[in-house]
């Protein structure tokens, strides 16, 4: 794809931009990029980031959607985390996060940006002693079985072996234990 | 002041020792762990008070272990800048840490394998490293630390794992690496493509020293991209997987450096010998690039065998910092470079008459 502005050099930023109802689209090279982005046409993602944070641009919307449990909107209307304060767009800059609970206030981010980084979002090695199997709650066994019908139907075959090898996992903890 | 420093350059280093398989060619073994506490924000975003409390709560938890007390524990502050870069030279303390600040700090072990830093990036950083291919039994050490800690109480989450400021290392918190010597390959120019086919797989391959896939005395660390997804076993079975690999082809590269240059190879390394062991002044990097020539040549039978222990004391020995925490009084970058060359000399003239 060719740069939408320029028309010459290849496309390499792909910007999905919420205002309002409406979503604006756009393909740039990285020259027009961040000529744009300094003219205040589109979000100012510095082009020199580090790798962490450059992996937040690449997932999907910016503008906050749904808040998850423990979000809370702070004066500017931006996303915080309710128990450090830490905000999305802060988030996405430094490329890490403030404290466990952030886990929870983003999670909608999560699960995508983990599936970039790893190729995977759920971990399958050593766990705490006390969370061994106890830890696993009942919702979170429906909510890996609910993942796992979506994997199957979206044809992400992969995805769809780890829950059911994860799923597994814990229905053989919680056999061992009985 | 001094005196510390001269003493934690002096302390020992498990993995110099060389024990372990391939300990020519890999010379040491490293796994690190990721761990924060629950209901405490991660380092970068805590105050002097938060750092102060989780710092603490990490030290007493290591006091409180009967098993741990032959740790000794500091506090970055409390080091003296020399102290910080001979730590740093002998991967105990990240240079991150290294800046010091409230509640930074540190645990290591009387042996040099574990070393256990507070207030890093993630409230913990646990770290094994032993000689040689020995990546399995480094994580049973640093496991086993984990496990002696897990009162901690962690923050994990049944889905995603061990939490981590970074998302990068969330789930396992784990990076193995093993860095390991490849002079044959890195002189036929085989690095870079093998670094692309490791990237294929999920690994990184680095210099140990300098940037990029040219790094100076063919030092390279091979470590594991992906912290989640995969139990720890399989990561750590990918990396010694690879660098075992690794081995192998660098075996073969210097078969065939021998078989089509013969002459010219046993004339460069011969000649790295006669400059370690009679130059008056050196620097760290032809150092460093000599030292691969000698390590390289006695490991083909060109040179008299030299220890392997002596080779990796000298890696480190021959650093600024460690000659500088050796000596009484402040040194010029040129007296640096003429006690480097008197270290390397005195390390390899005793050497030279096993054969």
């Amino acid at each position: 794809m060719k740069c939408e502005r320029c028309g010459a050099r290849e496309a390499e930023v792909h910007i999905r931009q919420q205002k309002g109802k409406e979503i604006a689209e756009f393909h740039l090279c990285r020259q027009c990029a961040e000529h744009m982005a300094k003219e205040g046409l589109i979000p100012d993602i510095s082009f020199e980031l580090p790798i962490d944070s450059f992996l937040w641009g690449l997932l999907p919307g910016h503008g906050p959607s749904h808040p998850g449990p423990d979000m809370a909107p702070s004066t500017t209307g931006d996303m915080v985390c309710g128990s450090c304060g830490l905000d999305r767009s802060s988030l996405r800059r430094s490329g890490r996060y403030g404290c466990p609970d952030c886990f929870k206030a983003f999670h909608e981010d999560l699960g995508p940006l983990l599936r970039k980084i790893h190729g995977s979002e759920i971990h399958r090695g050593a766990r705490p002693g006390n969370a061994c199997g106890n830890d696993t709650s009942p919702e979170e066994i429906e909510s890996l079985r609910t993942e796992l019908k979506d994997a199957v139907e979206k044809e992400e075959y992969e995805r769809a072996a780890v829950l059911r090898d994860r799923i597994r996992e814990i229905g053989d903890l919680h056999e061992g234990r009985s | 002041m001094k005196a510390g420093a001269r003493e934690i350059a002096d302390s020992p280093l498990e993995w110099v020792g060389g024990k372990g398989e391939h300990s020519g060619m890999i010379l040491s073994s490293r796994v690190r762990l990721a761990r924060n506490l629950k209901g405490h924000v991660f380092p970068w975003r805590a105050d002097k008070k938060e750092l102060s409390v989780c710092s603490e709560r990490v030290r007493s938890s290591i006091r409180s272990e009967d098993s741990l007390k032959p740790f000794s524990i500091f506090e970055v502050d409390a080091l003296d800048p020399l102290s910080r870069g001979v730590l740093i030279e002998k991967h105990l303390i990240s240079p991150a840490l290294a800046m010091g600040g409230p509640g930074r700090g540190a645990a290591v072990d009387g042996r040099g394998i574990v070393s256990i830093m507070i207030n890093e990036e993630d409230h913990v950083r646990i770290q094994a490293i032993l000689g040689g291919m020995s990546i399995h039994e480094a994580w049973r050490i640093a496991r086993c630390m984990d496990e002696l800690l897990e009162k901690l109480d962690y923050a994990f989450h049944s889905r995603y794992g061990f939490l981590t400021a970074c998302p990068t290392n969330v789930g396992t918190g784990l990076r193995a690496s093993v860095m390991i010597h490849l002079p044959a390959l890195t002189h036929l120019r085989r690095m870079g493509k093998l670094a692309v086919d490791c990237g294929k797989i999920g690994l990184t391959v680095r210099g140990m020293f300098g940037e990029g896939s040219d790094s100076p005395g063919s030092l390279y660390q091979i470590s594991n991209q992906v912290t989640l997804g995969q139990t720890e076993e399989e990561l750590i079975e990918k990396v010694s997987g690879a660098a075992l690999g690794l081995v192998r082809q660098e075996e073969g590269a210097r078969d065939r450096i021998l078989s089509e240059r013969g002459p010219g190879l046993e004339d460069k390394v011969w000649r790295a010998w006669g400059l370690l062991r009679f130059s008056r002044v050196i620097e760290a990097r032809e150092a460093l690039e000599l030292l691969s020539l000698v390590r390289m040549g006695s490991e083909m039978g060109i040179l008299p065998q030299v220890r392997v222990a002596t080779l990796n004391a000298l890696l480190l020995d021959i650093q600024k910092a460690h000659i500088q925490a050796r000596s009484a009084t402040e040194l010029s970058p040129e007296e640096i470079g003429r006690k480097r060359s008197e270290v390397l000399r005195k390390a390899l003239a005793t050497t030279g008459g096993e054969s």
